[in-house]
């Protein structure tokens, strides 16, 4: 199973698509989808199930039984993938398609393109390419999952704060 | 757990979805203190508890509000009640938030309160430091980013008499 998630701000019609129509070509893997809450322009997933919104523990039981997620290019998106140990295929959102308020989205990506696990897609015409590298990825490699919590040396910086406060 | 942190009362704030999984990848900083957590998801309620009691540590309080765009007055006037109220109720030594304008809020208003305010401007923001990042980077005591190119600037995006966001690492 792949799990498609945009987060639960906006829809993200274009990855929505482009993910629902690679599905319709290669159809052995199932595709869950949360597309966020869709209005009439927005286009509504055709070969995939789909929901608008999955709460904390519905994600994670997705994520854990997917053997691979795409998202937008959000951290939730990105931590979850990296601890729980999936391949994740990324695709920012663009301000000025109306995706999302800035364009921070592209630099996540940018730092993250590379990562161990990480790919890619930035448009939708990339989106078939960035799937089967991930794919191909999830076959040969064993994953590491990241840790669950942050660096100690972060934690106790904050946790100094804390004391002196 | 050192008994230092035990009279500390933490606020911890952020919105759902990304931000809220940073906060949580911090959170052992919180063990040993008097916690209350306040997002815009009621699922998150759970993941608190389950941490509490695999920890044994004591039950932290749950508040939630309501999710506010900067678009959105009247839910950006709900959520400034919100926090007021529980800013009231808690009385936080220290206010912390990954963002985003919900966390802005509580900070202003904990400052308020005297809390101490520590701002972890989320890890995305990898180019400049998020819109609320900027709105409270003269406001917080201690205001983060999470990449140190952003911390030390190009040499333009500081004017010389800015205060600019510390680095002290990162959640990931």
């Amino acid at each position: 199973m792949i799990f498609l998630s945009v987060g639960s701000e906006l829809p993200f019609s274009r990855l929505v698509k482009a993910v629902d129509e690679w599905g319709r070509e290669n159809s052995e893997l199932d595709i869950v989808a949360q597309v966020g809450k869709l209005s009439e322009q927005d286009y509504v997933p055709l070969h995939s199930e789909h929901h608008d919104f999955v709460d904390p523990t519905k994600y994670s039981q997705l994520a854990e039984a997917s053997v691979l997620m795409i998202a937008h290019a959000g951290m939730g998106s990105i931590i979850s993938a990296m601890t729980i140990g999936k391949p994740l295929v990324i695709m920012p959102r663009r301000a000025e398609l109306r995706e999302a308020t800035t364009d921070h989205q592209c630099a996540t990506a940018k730092k993250f393109e590379g990562k161990e696990g990480i790919f890619v897609a930035w448009d939708e015409s990339e989106i078939g390419q960035a799937i089967s590298n991930a794919l191909e990825y999830a076959k040969q490699a064993q994953f590491k999952r990241a840790e669950k919590f942050a660096p100690e040396d972060f934690i106790r910086r904050i946790r100094s704060f804390i004391v002196e406060a | 757990m050192g008994s230092d942190l035990h009279k500390k009362r933490v606020l911890a704030v952020s919105s759902s979805g990304g931000h809220w999984v940073q906060l949580m990848r911090f959170r052992p900083a919180f063990d040993g203190c008097d916690v209350a957590y306040m997002t815009t998801e009621p699922g998150c309620r759970e993941e608190v508890l389950t941490y509490a009691t695999e920890r044994s540590l004591p039950t932290p309080r749950f508040y939630r509000t309501v999710i506010a765009n900067r678009w959105n007055k009247l839910a950006q006037i709900r959520v400034v009640f919100d926090v007021l109220r529980v800013i009231v109720r808690e009385r936080p030594d220290v206010v912390i938030s990954t963002g985003s304008s919900l966390g802005f809020f509580a900070l202003r208003i904990g400052k308020l309160f005297s809390a101490k305010t520590l701002w972890i401007d989320s890890i995305a923001n990898a180019e400049q430091l998020s819109f609320s990042g900027q709105q409270i980077l003269k406001h917080a005591d201690v205001c983060l980013t999470q990449w140190p190119e952003v911390a030390e600037g190009d040499g333009q995006r500081y004017k010389p008499d800015d205060r600019r966001p510390e680095y002290w690492g990162a959640v990931i």
